[in-house]
C-alpha cells in the first residue's frame, strides 16, 4: 500500500477533465479526490482513484480546506511526496523520475518546485487534435538572474516581495506539513503564498527543478484565471494580511476578517 | 643556421646516423601570445608528449624569457619554474641551432617565417603545423602556396581540416595528429542534478558580435525562456573555466573557424549539452547525434537550435543516444590516442627524412665521383 507519491485533487464540480488528470498520473501513486458525495457517486467506478473523500458539502468550503483534508488522508499511505493538482492539470510521464533525481541530489530540501507549462487548449481542426499553445512557464523565476542568491533556491527575501512559486504541481515532503503546518483555511486567496512564505521563513529549502512535471490548462473557470478578476483592492488587503500572518502556524493566527 | 657549407657524402651519412639514432630535435615555433589559446596549449602538449616518448622536441618563442603564464595551470613545473619535458628556446637569444637532421614546425599563419627560412636555405626539414584552416589562405597572397617556400609537408589536427588542405593544396603531404583533453580536469558533477540552469559560451571570434546576436535572437524567438542565463567563459583561470563547465547544463559553440575545437570536447566531458557551429574542423566529432548543430555562421538556425536544446532538456526528453554519442566523441581524444598518433607521425617523418637523405647521398655520391674523375 506504500506508494511514494500522493496526489490530492480538490474537485468542486463534475468536470470530465478530471479524468484526463487522473490518466496522466504515473501508476506508482495514490490519488485522493476531495469532493462532495454527489460527485463521489459520479466518480464511482473509476479504477484509478484510490480515495474519494466527500467533505465538500458546503459550497463555501475553501480550497485550502479541501487540500488539508487530502493531506490528512495522505498520512494513511506514508508517502515520500505529496503533490496538489488542479482537476484540469496533467502530470508529465517522467515527473516522478525527475523529482526522485533531485530529491536524491538534495536530501535536505523539503519542497521541490519543478517547472510547469501553462497552456491554452486549442479547438480540434476537424478530426485532428491540435496541441495546446504554450502561454508561460511557471516556477521559472527561481532560475532567473537576480532572483535568488543561489540559483534554483527560492529566496525568502524575494518571496516577501512577490510570489513566484505555484504550489500546485510542487512535490512536498509530508514532514514539512507535520513540522510547520498545513494551509490556513481562512485564506480564500493567497493561501499558497502564505504557506510558501511560512515555509521559507522557517528555513525549509524550496528548490526549483529545471524540468517540466506538469501542464496547467487555462480556462475561464480555472483558479489562475479567477485571480485576474479579483479587484485590486481586495487583492491588496489579502496580500497585506498574508505578509502579516505567515509568522504564525495555522492554528495560532488571529481571527481573519476581510471586509 | 649552417646553410652555406657544401655538404659531402660523409656529412650526409653522419646525418643519417643521427636520424636513425634519434639524435635530432623537432622545433615548434610559437608566437609570444599572452592570451589563452587552445592551439598553443596543444603544441605544448605535443612537445611534452614527444619528449616523454623518446623524441627530442623544443618550443621556439620569440622574445627571450617569454612564458605564457596562463599555461601554469595546465603543466607541471620543475624547481626552476620551467615546464617539465617542455624545453624552450628563444629567437632573440641568437642563431637557431638547427641542422639538417632537425625538423622545424611552423604554424599556418606565419608565411613570412616560412619565406625567411626558405631564403636562408635553412637546412632542416620544414613542416607546417596547421591548427586552423581559416588562417591558411588568409595569411597568403592569392595564388600562393606553401610549396613556394619549399614546404611540402603539413601536420594537421583534424581529419576535416586535412581534407580541406588536400583540396586547396593537392600536392601537399598531410599527416593528421589528434590532441587530447584532460579528462581529469574536465569532469561532470557527482550528480547531474547539481548542474545549474546556465548556458556557457565563449564569444565568437569577431569580438562577440555574432554570439551576442545569436543570444538576442534566441530571447526574441523564445520569450518564455527569458529566465535562461548565458555565462561568458572569458578571462578565467583553468580551474575556474573547468568549474564553470562542470556547473553548466549547456554550452554553445560559437566558433565558425575552428580546426578542431577543444571547448566542445571539454563540454562533452563535463556533460554539458551542446548547440553550435562545428567550425568545419569539428566535423570529425560534432554531429546531429551528439549536439544541436547549425550551419556555420547561421545566426537564426543557431538561435533555434539553442531553443530546441533547452526545450528538449526541460521536457526531460534528451535521448539516451545523445549522451552516449557525446561520450563516444570524447574517446577519440584521449591521452593514449594522442601519444599513439604523435609517435606514429613523427616516426613516419623520421623514416621519410632518412629516405630523403639516402637519395641525397646517392646524388652527392655521383657528384663526388664525377669530381674525382676530373
Amino acid at each position: 500500500m506504500n506508494k511514494e507519491f500522493v496526489y490530492i485533487i480538490p474537485l468542486h464540480k463534475k468536470d470530465k477533465r478530471v479524468f484526463r488528470a487522473i490518466a496522466s498520473i504515473p501508476n506508482e501513486s495514490t490519488i485522493i479526490i476531495v469532493t462532495s458525495s454527489a460527485i463521489k457517486k459520479w466518480l464511482k467506478g473509476h479504477d484509478d482513484i484510490d480515495v474519494v473523500t466527500d467533505i465538500l458539502e458546503n459550497k463555501n468550503t475553501s480550497y485550502p480546506a479541501l487540500v488539508n483534508v487530502g493531506i490528512a488522508g495522505s498520512k494513511l499511505y506514508n508517502p515520500k511526496f505529496i503533490s496538489i493538482l488542479e482537476f484540469d492539470d496533467t502530470v508529465t510521464p517522467n515527473a516522478h523520475r525527475i523529482v526522485e533525481e533531485y530529491a536524491e541530489a538534495y536530501p535536505e530540501d523539503g519542497i521541490f518546485a519543478p517547472l510547469s507549462c501553462i497552456v491554452k487548449e486549442n479547438e480540434k481542426e476537424g478530426e485532428e487534435e491540435v496541441p495546446p499553445t504554450l502561454v508561460a512557464i511557471s516556477n521559472e523565476a527561481c532560475f532567473a538572474p537576480g532572483v535568488s542568491e543561489e540559483m534554483g533556491i527560492v529566496d525568502y527575501n524575494m518571496m516577501l516581495r512577490t510570489n513566484f512559486v505555484f504550489i500546485n504541481g510542487c512535490y512536498i515532503k509530508p514532514e514539512v506539513f507535520e513540522e510547520f503546518g498545513e494551509f490556513k483555511e481562512a485564506f480564500d486567496i493567497f493561501y499558497d503564498y502564505e504557506w510558501i512564505l511560512r515555509m521559507s521563513y522557517n528555513g525549509v529549502i524550496i528548490r526549483g527543478i529545471p524540468k517540466v512535471s506538469r501542464f496547467h490548462y487555462l480556462y475561464d473557470d480555472s483558479i489562475f484565471e479567477k485571480m485576474k478578476i479579483i479587484d485590486q483592492d481586495t487583492r491588496s488587503k489579502w496580500l497585506n494580511l498574508t505578509r502579516r500572518e505567515y509568522f504564525f502556524g495555522p492554528n495560532e493566527g488571529r481571527e481573519i476578517s476581510i471586509t | 643556421m649552417e646553410n652555406n657549407k657544401r655538404i659531402t657524402v660523409k656529412d650526409l651519412q653522419a646525418i643519417r646516423k643521427k636520424l636513425k639514432g634519434g639524435n635530432y630535435t623537432s622545433y615548434f615555433f610559437l608566437p609570444d601570445f599572452e592570451k589563452p589559446s587552445g592551439g598553443m596549449q596543444l603544441t605544448y602538449n605535443h612537445v611534452k608528449c614527444m619528449n616523454e616518448n623518446g623524441f627530442k622536441a623544443k618550443i621556439v618563442h620569440q622574445k627571450s624569457g617569454f612564458k605564457p603564464e596562463w599555461l601554469n595551470d595546465y603543466f607541471e613545473k620543475d624547481s626552476e619554474e620551467n615546464f617539465v619535458n617542455i624545453p624552450t628556446i628563444y629567437l632573440d637569444d641568437g642563431k637557431l641551432p638547427v641542422s639538417m637532421e632537425d625538423f622545424f614546425f611552423i604554424p599556418e599563419g606565419f608565411p613570412q617565417l616560412m619565406e625567411s627560412l626558405h631564403k636562408q636555405n635553412a637546412p632542416c626539414k620544414r613542416i607546417v603545423f596547421c591548427q586552423n584552416w581559416y588562417y591558411v589562405l588568409n595569411a597568403l597572397m592569392p595564388g600562393m602556396s606553401w610549396d613556394q617556400f619549399g614546404i611540402i609537408d603539413c601536420m594537421s589536427v583534424s581529419n576535416s581540416q586535412t581534407e580541406y588542405l588536400k583540396m586547396i593544396f593537392p600536392n601537399l603531404r598531410v599527416k593528421t595528429v589528434v590532441g587530447h583533453i584532460d579528462d581529469k580536469m574536465f569532469t561532470p558533477p557527482e550528480k547531474l542534478a547539481h548542474k545549474k540552469l546556465v548556458v556557457s559560451f565563449i564569444p565568437s571570434r569577431d569580438g562577440g558580435t555574432k554570439s551576442s546576436n545569436v543570444i538576442k535572437t534566441f530571447y526574441a524567438l523564445f520569450p518564455h525562456f527569458k529566465f535562461i542565463q548565458f555565462k561568458e567563459l572569458g578571462g578565467l583561470s583553468a580551474e575556474e573555466y573547468s568549474t564553470a563547465l562542470r556547473e553548466s547544463t549547456f554550452y554553445v559553440h560559437f566558433d565558425e573557424y575552428s580546426s578542431w575545437g577543444t571547448a566542445p570536447i571539454e563540454a562533452f566531458l563535463s556533460k554539458c549539452l551542446i548547440a553550435g557551429w562545428d567550425g568545419v574542423g569539428g566535423r570529425e566529432y560534432m554531429n546531429i547525434d551528439n549536439m544541436w548543430l547549425a550551419q556555420n555562421g547561421d545566426i537564426m538556425r543557431l538561435a533555434l537550435a539553442i531553443g530546441n536544446m533547452i526545450e528538449t532538456y526541460i521536457m526531460d526528453d534528451v535521448p539516451k543516444k545523445v549522451w552516449e554519442e557525446m561520450e563516444k566523441a570524447t574517446q577519440i581524444y584521449t591521452k593514449e590516442k594522442e601519444s599513439e598518433s604523435i609517435i606514429n607521425v613523427h616516426t613516419e617523418y623520421r623514416e621519410e627524412r632518412v629516405k630523403e637523405v639516402d637519395r641525397l647521398i646517392e646524388m652527392v655520391k655521383k657528384v663526388e665521383e664525377k669530381e674525382g674523375e676530373k
